[in-house]
C-alpha cells in the first residue's frame, strides 16, 4: 500500500513510521503521528491544539492504510486530550500533563501484543489445528509466542483475495518454523470440519462487539459457527471504535474503500469492498490488552471511556 | 541458632500446619457437604492465614496469601470454589489497603486495572505503608463482613423465586442442587407449580430432591415426578423452564454443573424453553473452559456404579468412564440467578470484574 501523492507531512511521517517497521500496527503508528505533532506543537489554546490534531487526522486518513485503526486510535487520542484539559487550569500545565500521559499511554499500548499472546496461550493445545484469515500482526505475534513456548500445532491460513496477503503469513509462519497451510478461499467450507479453532485479527472492533476486518471474515466466521467451531478475535483495545453498524451496508465508505479510490470518484459498485463486518453472535471471545472479553464487553468499555 | 531464624522456622511451620490441615480435610471430604461449606472452610482458611501469620508489610502478607493460596488450589483443582474464595480474598485485602491508604471508601476510582478509559493513567495510589496492626483489623472485618454475605446468599437467591416461577408452570431440575431445592420450596409457598427431576444416574441424587421437596409441609406440589435420564428430551414439551444449579459459572459466561445437564440444557434449546441457573455468587470462576478441554475442569468417578467390578470381566477390554461434569456453553443459558438481581450469560464477565482483581485472575490462568 503506497502513500498517496499529495501527503502532508504529518501524512509521511506516519507512512514512514509504518513502512520502517513492518511490524508496528496501523493504531499505534496513528498515535504516535500524534504525540509527535503534540510535542513539537505551539499552539497556545485547547482549541488550537485540537484543531492542529484534527488537521493530522484528516492526512492520515487520505493515506491508503486502514482507516478503520486510524479512526480509533485518533478518536481516542482526542478523547484523553479533552479528558485531561477538562482537569486542568492553564494551558501550559496542560501540555505538561499531556507529554506525560501521551508518553505512558504509547508505553502501555506497545505492551499490548505480548499482553494477549500471554491470554491466547492456555488456549492453544498441542496438536491443534488453527485456521486464521489474511494477515494479522497480532495473531503472528501470539502464534510465534506460544510456538516458542514448546507447544506444537499446525496453521491454516486463507489466501485472502484480492492481495494474497495470506501468503504473507505463510512466509512469515515458515521462517519461525511453524507448520502451515496455505488454502483457497473457496477451501474454508471443506476445511472447517478439520479444525479446532479460528483466530482472526481486526482492524476495528465496534461497539457492538462485532468487528471490521479482512473481506472474507465474514463468511469465515457464518462457517465457523455452522460447524460449532469457537472464532477468537485478537485486537489492541485501541482499536475499539464508537460505530455501531447494522448491516454490511452500513459500514462507513471510509472504511471499506482505499482512500485513492475514493478520491477518484470511481462507481463503487465495481470496486471490491476491503472488509467485511462480522457481527458479534460469530465471535466466541476477544483477546485484548485489557482481559479476555466477551463482545458484550466491549461496549461497555467505550461507554465508560465517553461517560 | 540465631533467635530471629528459630523465628523464621517457627513461622513456616505454623503456615505449614494450618495449609496441610486444611488440605487433608478438603480431600477426605471431611468439609462437609455443599460447595457452600467448602467456600466458607476456604475463607476461614484465609483468615487464619491473615489473623496468625507474621507479615511485616501488605506487599509480605499478599505474597503470603497468593502463595498459600495457590498451594490449596493446586490440591483439588476441580473444587472450583476454593480458587474462587482465595482469589476473592486477595481482592479484599487489596481493597483494605486501599481503603486505608486514602482513608475513603472511593476505592473503584483508585484501581488502577486496566480499562480503555485509563491507558493514560498512572496508578494513583501512592503506596504508603499502613501499620500491619491495623491492616490485618481492617482485613479480618471485611472478610467476616463477606462471610455474612455468603451466608445470606441463599436466602438472597431463593428470595426471587416468585418472579421467575408462575402458577401452573413445570419446572424441570437435574440431581440435587440445595440452591435449587430452596429456591423450589420458596417458590411453592407461593405459587402451585408441578416438577420434573431428573435422576441423575449413576448417584441417583434426583431421588434426594424429591423426598426432600416431599417432605416439606408448607409446600403444596402439583405433581412431583422423578424422571429417568433417557426420558429427558420426550418429557421436554411438556416442561416451560428448566432450573437447575451449578458448580462453577465461568468467565464466557457458560457453566459447569454435573454430567447430564448438558443433554437437559440440550433438550430445553430444541423446544425453546428457558434455562435459568440458580449460582451463588461464590461459584464465578474466572476462568475460560471448553467442552474439549475435559481435563481442564472435570473429575472421573470409579465407574463401578456404572458397571460393579462383579461383571467387569464380562466385558471384556471395555472402557467405563464415569465423568462428575458437564461444561454448558452460554448459548444455552437464559439467565443467571446469582444474588438479588438475575443476569444474562453475556454480563457475567461484569460481575467478574467486580470481585477479582485483573492481576490476580492472570497469574491464575
Amino acid at each position: 500500500m503506497a502513500p498517496s501523492t499529495e501527503d502532508s507531512p504529518a501524512g509521511i511521517y506516519f507512512s514512514e513510521l509504518l513502512e520502517k517497521d513492518a511490524s508496528k500496527s496501523t493504531a499505534l503508528a496513528a498515535i504516535e503521528t500524534l504525540m509527535s505533532t503534540l510535542e513539537k506543537s505551539k499552539a497556545t489554546t485547547v482549541n488550537e491544539l485540537t484543531d492542529e490534531l484534527k488537521k493530522v487526522v484528516t492526512a492520515m486518513q487520505s493515506t491508503d492504510y486502514s482507516s478503520t485503526s486510524v479512526k480509533s486510535a485518533s478518536e481516542l487520542f482526542m478523547r484523553f486530550i479533552s479528558l485531561a484539559s477538562l482537569d486542568l487550569q492553564t494551558f501550559d500545565e496542560c501540555m505538561k500533563v499531556l507529554k506525560e500521559r501521551g508518553t505512558r499511554f504509547i508505553a502501555r499500548v506497545a505492551e499490548s501484543r505480548q499482553k494477549i499472546a500471554r491470554f491466547a496461550q492456555p488456549f492453544i493445545k498441542n496438536n491443534s489445528r488453527i485456521l486464521t484469515h489474511s494477515y494479522s500482526k497480532v495473531v503472528l505475534e501470539a502464534l510465534g509466542k506460544v510456538a516458542a513456548s514448546g507447544t506444537s500445532f499446525h496453521v491454516f491460513v486463507t489466501e485472502s483475495r484480492p492481495d494474497f496477503s495470506g501468503s504473507r503469513t505463510k512466509e512469515r509462519l515458515d521462517s519461525i518454523g511453524i507448520p502451515c497451510t496455505l488454502i483457497l478461499d473457496s477451501a474454508v467450507g471443506y476445511l472447517m470440519e478439520s479444525i479446532d479453532f479460528v483466530f482472526v485479527g481486526a482492524e476495528g472492533v465496534m461497539e457492538t462487539g462485532g468487528i471490521i476486518n479482512k473481506i472474507g471474515t465474514l463468511g469465515l466466521a457464518i462457517c465457523a459457527k455452522a460447524m460449532n467451531k469457537p472464532v477468537y478475535v485478537m485486537t489492541e483495545s485501541i482499536k475499539f471504535v464508537k460505530e455501531y453498524p447494522l448491516n454490511q451496508q452500513d459500514i462507513p465508505e471510509v472504511f471499506k474503500y482505499r482512500a485513492s479510490t475514493l478520491k477518484e470518484n470511481k462507481n463503487l459498485a465495481d470496486e471490491h469492498p476491503l472488509v467485511d463486518y462480522t457481527p458479534p453472535q460469530y465471535i466466541k471471545l476477544l483477546f485484548t490488552d485489557l482481559g479476555i472479553l466477551t463482545p458484550a464487553a466491549v461496549g461497555d468499555e467505550l461507554i465508560k471511556l465517553y461517560l | 541458632m540465631a533467635a530471629a531464624d528459630v523465628d523464621a522456622i517457627s513461622a513456616s511451620a505454623r503456615i505449614g500446619k494450618i495449609r496441610d490441615q486444611f488440605i487433608v480435610d478438603l480431600r477426605q471430604g471431611r468439609i462437609r457437604g455443599t460447595s457452600y461449606h467448602v467456600a466458607q472452610a476456604t475463607v476461614n482458611f484465609m483468615r487464619k492465614l491473615v489473623a496468625n501469620c507474621k507479615y511485616d508489610t501488605y506487599d509480605e502478607l499478599l505474597t503470603l496469601l497468593k502463595t498459600e493460596g495457590r498451594a490449596v488450589t493446586a490440591a483439588e483443582p476441580t473444587e472450583f470454589v476454593v480458587g474462587n474464595m482465595v482469589l476473592r480474598i486477595l481482592k479484599l485485602v487489596r481493597e483494605e489497603q486501599t481503603r486505608l491508604i486514602l482513608g475513603s471508601d472511593d476505592v473503584a476510582l483508585a484501581d488502577p486495572a486496566d480499562a480503555l478509559h485509563k491507558l493514560w493513567k498512572a496508578p494513583e495510589v501512592a503506596q504508603k505503608e499502613i501499620a500491619t496492626k491495623q491492616l490485618r483489623k481492617a482485613t479480618i472485618e471485611t472478610i467476616n463482613e463477606f462471610l455474612q454475605e455468603m451466608e445470606n446468599s441463599r436466602d438472597n437467591i431463593s428470595s426471587q423465586a416468585a418472579d421467575h416461577i408462575l402458577d401452573g408452570d413445570v419446572v424441570f431440575t437435574f440431581g440435587q442442587s440445595v440452591t435449587v431445592d430452596a429456591f423450589l420450596k420458596v417458590a411453592a409457598t407461593k405459587r402451585r407449580f408441578t416438577v420434573f427431576i431428573g435422576e441423575n444416574a449413576p448417584s441417583c441424587n434426583g431421588k434426594a430432591l424429591l423426598e426432600s421437596l416431599k417432605s416439606d409441609e408448607k409446600c403444596s406440589w402439583a405433581e412431583l415426578r422423578l424422571v429417568e435420564d433417557t426420558d429427558v428430551l420426550p418429557s421436554m414439551p411438556q416442561v416451560t423452564r428448566v432450573v437447575v444449579g451449578a458448580v462453577a459459572v465461568l468467565a464466557d459466561g457458560g457453566f459447569v454443573a454435573s454430567a447430564g445437564t448438558l443433554t437437559l440444557c440440550l433438550a430445553a434449546k430444541r423446544h425453546a424453553i428457558p434455562v435459568i441457573v440458580c449460582a451463588a455468587f461464590y461459584k464465578l470462576t474466572p476462568k475460560f473452559l471448553s467442552a474439549n478441554d475435559q481435563e481442564q475442569f472435570n473429575k472421573l468417578l470409579s465407574p463401578s456404579s456404572v458397571l460393579p467390578f462383579s461383571q467387569a470381566s464380562s466385558y471384556g477390554g471395555a472402557d467405563v468412564i464415569c465423568p462428575l461434569f458437564d461444561y454448558i456453553p452460554p448459548e444455552l443459558v437464559t439467565l443467571y440467578i446469582p444474588q438479588t438481581f438475575g443476569i444474562a450469560p453475556s454480563h457475567v464477565y461484569r460481575l467478574l470484574g467486580e470481585y477479582f482483581h485483573p492481576e490476580d485472575i492472570e497469574h491464575n490462568l
